[in-house]
């Protein structure tokens, strides 16, 4: 990383107060130069204050909205603020933000969005439950099916994105509020952009609640083939990006 | 239809066609949202007035029993209604998520200035 690239640390946090100050310092420690911004998501915690008091630029939505929607809040900050990349980590702990750097140097080698991958080069012994390894195994195949590429970690939200990319994410109305997923992968792939992966180590979540859990399985399925549904057949936004490149 | 049934009707769809007009003049329904209503109760009230009008439409689609056809239209209507609703909810909801984000945003930026003064 040089010194001029402005990058911005999106920590998208709901009630994340046990972990968030650790997060904080966690992301300025190991890469200093960087600005964090937590976006909490109408906490009904102290997550706010703590960030805040940790040093992170807070932006506080009033009613909860989602993590997707509150990702998006950050792009739209990050683009409006001149950034040239962000990278997101949850506000859990669970992603090492050591491997930041790695993320970025992937966009600079080309690449528009890096995604952290913790089943890529077997840097740590995650533990994966099964119903969350079929899953995973459902949409790889479907990513694999539509992009031609393999994506081991379709889930992970350890990812940094290129200024075009986060641009076009802050102003499409296509992101979705809850979680982005295999449905947003394969809409950066038509939009043109290049997706690739890097290996990462994550924790299992420390404050013992993971993003999807209490979702319910088939819903999830349902929901993500009718987005995937909207990306190949609907109006897109991409179109305007494709021209535009 | 018996003349009781038939009274009562009228004025079930009168009051509801009066009962929309006095909420747009009072400004608490949209003009957009009235129409599907007004042309609702419109519907209902030239049906039970003019009984043969639905009966030569049943007859006319090959339904044996009019107040079949009666039932059906009226369910679809609702259904309509219903999913002119979700999608007006679909777009609050994207509105409220613009409006939530960019406050957030502009929040922080005030604060900024703030402490600055």
């Amino acid at each position: 990383m040089s010194e001029s690239d402005k990058i911005a640390v999106l920590v998208p946090a709901f009630n994340e107060a046990d972990s968030i100050e650790r997060v904080v310092h966690g992301i300025k420690d190991t890469n200093p130069g960087v600005d964090v911004i937590v976006i909490n998501d109408g906490s009904s915690d102290a997550t706010d204050e703590l960030a805040r008091k940790a040093g992170a630029t807070v932006l506080t939505l009033v009613v909860n909205l989602g993590y997707g929607a509150a990702l998006q809040t950050g792009y739209k900050y990050a683009f409006r603020h001149g950034y040239d990349y962000t990278v997101q980590i949850d506000g859990d702990g669970q992603h090492d933000p050591r491997f930041l750097k790695d993320l970025i140097d992937r966009l600079k080698q080309g690449s528009d969005v890096a995604i952290g991958s913790r089943f890529l080069g077997n840097l740590g012994d995650y533990d994966n439950p099964t119903m969350r390894q079929l899953g995973m195994v459902f949409f790889r195949s479907l990513i694999y099916l539509f992009i031609g590429k393999r994506i081991t970690d379709p889930t992970s939200g350890f990812q940094a994105l290129n200024r075009r990319v986060f641009e076009f994410f802050a102003t499409s109305r296509q992101y979705p509020s809850d979680f982005p997923d295999a449905d947003i992968i394969i809409l950066l792939h038509y939009s043109g952009f290049e997706v690739s992966e890097v290996p990462v180590v994550m924790y299992n979540s420390e404050t013992g609640k993971s993003m999807h859990s209490g979702f319910k399985p088939i819903y999830y399925i349902v929901k993500m083939l009718l987005s995937i549904y909207a990306v190949l057949f609907g109006k897109n936004d991409l179109v305007k990006v494709k021209n535009a490149t | 239809m018996p003349p009781r049934a038939k009274i009562i009707i009228i004025l079930l769809s009168v009051t509801l066609f009066l009962f929309v007009l006095n909420l747009i003049r009072k400004r608490k329904l949209k003009i957009e949202h009235s129409i599907l209503w007004l042309l609702v109760s419109a519907t209902i009230l030239i049906a039970s007035i003019w009984n043969r009008l639905a009966d030569g439409v049943a007859l006319f689609l090959g339904v044996e029993y009019p107040p079949a056809l009666f039932l059906s239209v009226a369910i679809f209507f609702a259904l309509a209604i219903l999913l002119h609703f979700s999608i007006e909810m679909s777009k609050l909801k994207d509105q409220n998520k613009n409006l939530t984000q960019e406050l957030a945003i502009q929040k922080y930026l005030l604060e900024k200035m703030e402490k600055k003064d």
